[in-house]
């Protein structure tokens, strides 16, 4: 059984697109297990019904403004660089609403119901390739997985929006009484479940470099400095996440093929810009083009 | 090689030397090697020598001020029960001063130097195999392990300090132009980098319940929902460093044993409380007595 892993990482998920489509329209890989977070679930229902085209189109054309309906941050323009800086009146804004978040995404959920029809969603239902989406609840504080063959379309989408919100920027969701938010706050790249689910060989899209390549710049305040642990600890359970990957996968004999992006592509992934995005769908095409597939590397302790 | 595994979790210290005091005195368990994280590397350095009533004198009397020079908490009563609250004037304080975390915790550096001496260093030195403690080294973005063997013991009286610094509440460490925080940001449970080292039976404590049993309220604005997403990460560090190092001992054919709390101790691991943390070490002491007659499986689920 082949699976495809996308893992999480806001705007840069145009290069993972990129990958992705060179590898079922040009490798002509067949999946049968398709499984994202954050981002990474955005995609894998379009990858899964095959609208390569369609979903580019998408990730090439969206603006800050189609994703929040309550952006949180102002992005400006120094020197060149696009730094991101607080929306103070926004938040305050949110904070009179009584909201719990610094931001609200409802804008992201239109545009995944507009995106995936019923039609198709119906399709894919139907076929024998099974797309799961990640998503943390945060009232039980355990991952977990929600897969298109147990959801209505309703529940599809949502699962899947949930899965991009990035709280505390993004709208936190209650549901069934528990609250849930972006799946990368537990699970980055979800390989230990593709194999749970029976994959023996995956191609993971880890939306990050394979070794770290900068050093973070000092905090210049608290709140800075929480965004900052709030990082590193995502990093940290990505780099776990690869880690039981590739331990399950020895345990389990199952091959990994790892895609990492070449260089730092961005230091804000919630920047959302048009050229930018269009730029990485096409280098993340080219580099699973010119890439030699470097086969899952197993000597564990590095 | 024996090794002795400690996890994070501030207050409930108490409870990991409740279990290690078990461990060691009763059934006489001798470790070569010792690795803590937070909590886990105040007691190291003691427990490598020994010196159980010793560490116990200091866990169970620590208070708020052993800790903070500026403490971001304040404790209030309310009938009997307590509970703790953010102490604003002190927060805003640091603000002024331009600094980053609401709380400083210099009085724990102080009180780490004077409890452990250059002498029991040295001891430590001639011994034993080797005491870790793990640091986040944040402006790297990875997690270090800082042994007894590479260190002063000026410097390594500074790592175990900084590997307690629980940011935004305590102080930010700035080392050789790197800054570094608590352990637990990136390691809350170091049983790999045990192995790594060469361990082949591992008695690991980790300070956290092996299922959660209740669901958690979550914060009504942002600020306390940003602290409940950082509980939340840090227990999905913690779990994924178990995992990691279940799968790692059965790579490798290490005996692990993993000692968790059986119920959830506290809700906010900051405040000491001498009532509860004699409590905890009781409890401890019983309940590692009591899994060492039930032995439990540690099997890989």
């Amino acid at each position: 059984m082949r699976a495809l892993v996308i893992s999480g990482g806001g705007s840069k998920g145009a290069f993972a697109g990129g990958v992705a489509q060179y590898l079922i329209e040009q490798k002509k890989n067949e999946y049968d297990l398709f499984i994202g977070t954050s981002t990474g679930s955005l995609l894998v229902s379009h990858l899964a019904s095959r609208k390569v085209d369609e979903i580019k189109e998408v990730y090439t054309s969206v603006t800050q403004s189609s994703i929040f309906s309550h952006c949180p941050f102002k992005i400006k323009n120094k020197r060149g660089v696009e730094t991101i800086g607080i929306h103070h009146f926004n938040i305050i804004k949110n904070f009179i609403k009584g909201s719990k978040t610094f931001g609200e995404s409802y804008n992201l959920k239109k545009l995944i119901d507009n995106t995936t029809s019923e039609e198709e969603f119906n399709k894919l239902k139907q076929s024998n390739v099974d797309v799961v989406v990640t998503v943390s609840n945060l009232s039980l504080n355990q991952v977990e997985y929600k897969s298109i063959n147990e959801c209505s379309y309703e529940e599809f989408c949502e699962w899947t929006w949930i899965s991009c919100n990035y709280t505390p920027f993004m709208t936190l969701v209650k549901k069934n009484g528990c609250e849930y938010a972006d799946g990368g706050l537990g699970s980055m790249v979800p390989i230990e479940e593709a194999i749970k689910r029976g994959a023996t060989e995956i191609d993971a899209i880890v939306l990050q470099t394979e070794v770290t390549q900068l050093n973070r710049m000092p905090s210049i305040n608290p709140f800075s400095l929480l965004t900052n642990m709030f990082n590193f600890m995502l990093d940290r359970i990505e780099s776990q996440n690869i880690r039981i990957g590739k331990f399950v996968a020895t345990n389990n004999d199952a091959i990994i093929n790892f895609y990492y992006t070449p260089t730092v592509l961005t230091t804000n992934s919630l920047i959302f810009n048009k050229e930018k995005m269009t730029k990485w769908w096409q280098s993340g095409f080219d580099f699973a083009k010119h890439t030699n597939e470097k086969l899952s590397q197993l000597e564990i302790l590095e | 090689m024996k090794a002795l595994v400690i996890s994070g979790g501030g207050s409930k210290g108490a409870f990991a030397g409740g279990v290690a005091q078990y461990l060691m005195q009763d059934l006489g368990h001798e470790y070569d090697m010792f690795l803590g994280t937070s909590t886990g590397s105040l007691l190291i350095p003691h427990l490598s020598l020994n010196k159980i009533d010793k560490v116990y004198n200091l866990f169970t009397n620590v208070t708020q001020r052993d800790i903070f020079s500026v403490s971001p908490f304040v404790q209030r009563k309310k009938g009997n029960r307590e509970y703790v609250s953010i102490d604003f004037v002190n927060s805003l304080w640091q603000f002024i001063r331009m600094k980053r975390t609401f709380g400083e915790s210099k009085h724990l550096k102080r009180n780490i130097r004077r409890n452990f001496t250059k002498e029991e260093f040295e001891e430590i030195l001639a011994t034993k195999e080797d005491v870790v403690v793990t640091v986040s080294n944040l402006s790297k973005n990875r997690v270090e392990y800082k042994s007894i063997n590479d260190c002063t013991y000026e410097e390594f009286c500074n790592w175990v300090w900084i590997s307690c610094n629980y940011i935004p509440f305590m102080s930010l460490a700035t080392v050789d132009g790197f800054e570094y925080a608590d352990g637990a940001f990136g390691c809350v449970v170091p049983i790999r980098e045990a192995i790594k080292r060469g361990a082949t039976e591992i008695d690991a404590i980790v300070l956290e319940v092996e299922a959660m049993e209740t669901k958690k309220v979550l914060g009504k604005n942002p600020f306390s929902l940003m602290l409940n997403l950082y509980g939340h990460l840090l227990d999905q560090v913690e779990r994924n460093d178990v995992t990691i190092g279940k799968l790692a001992a059965r790579n490798k054919n290490v005996k692990l044993n993993i000692y968790y709390t059986p119920t959830s101790l506290t809700e906010n691991s900051l405040i000491f409380s001498k009532r509860l943390m004699v409590n905890w070490w009781r409890q401890g002491y019983d309940y590692a007595k009591m899994k060492h007659k039930d032995p439990l499986s540690n099997e890989l689920k």
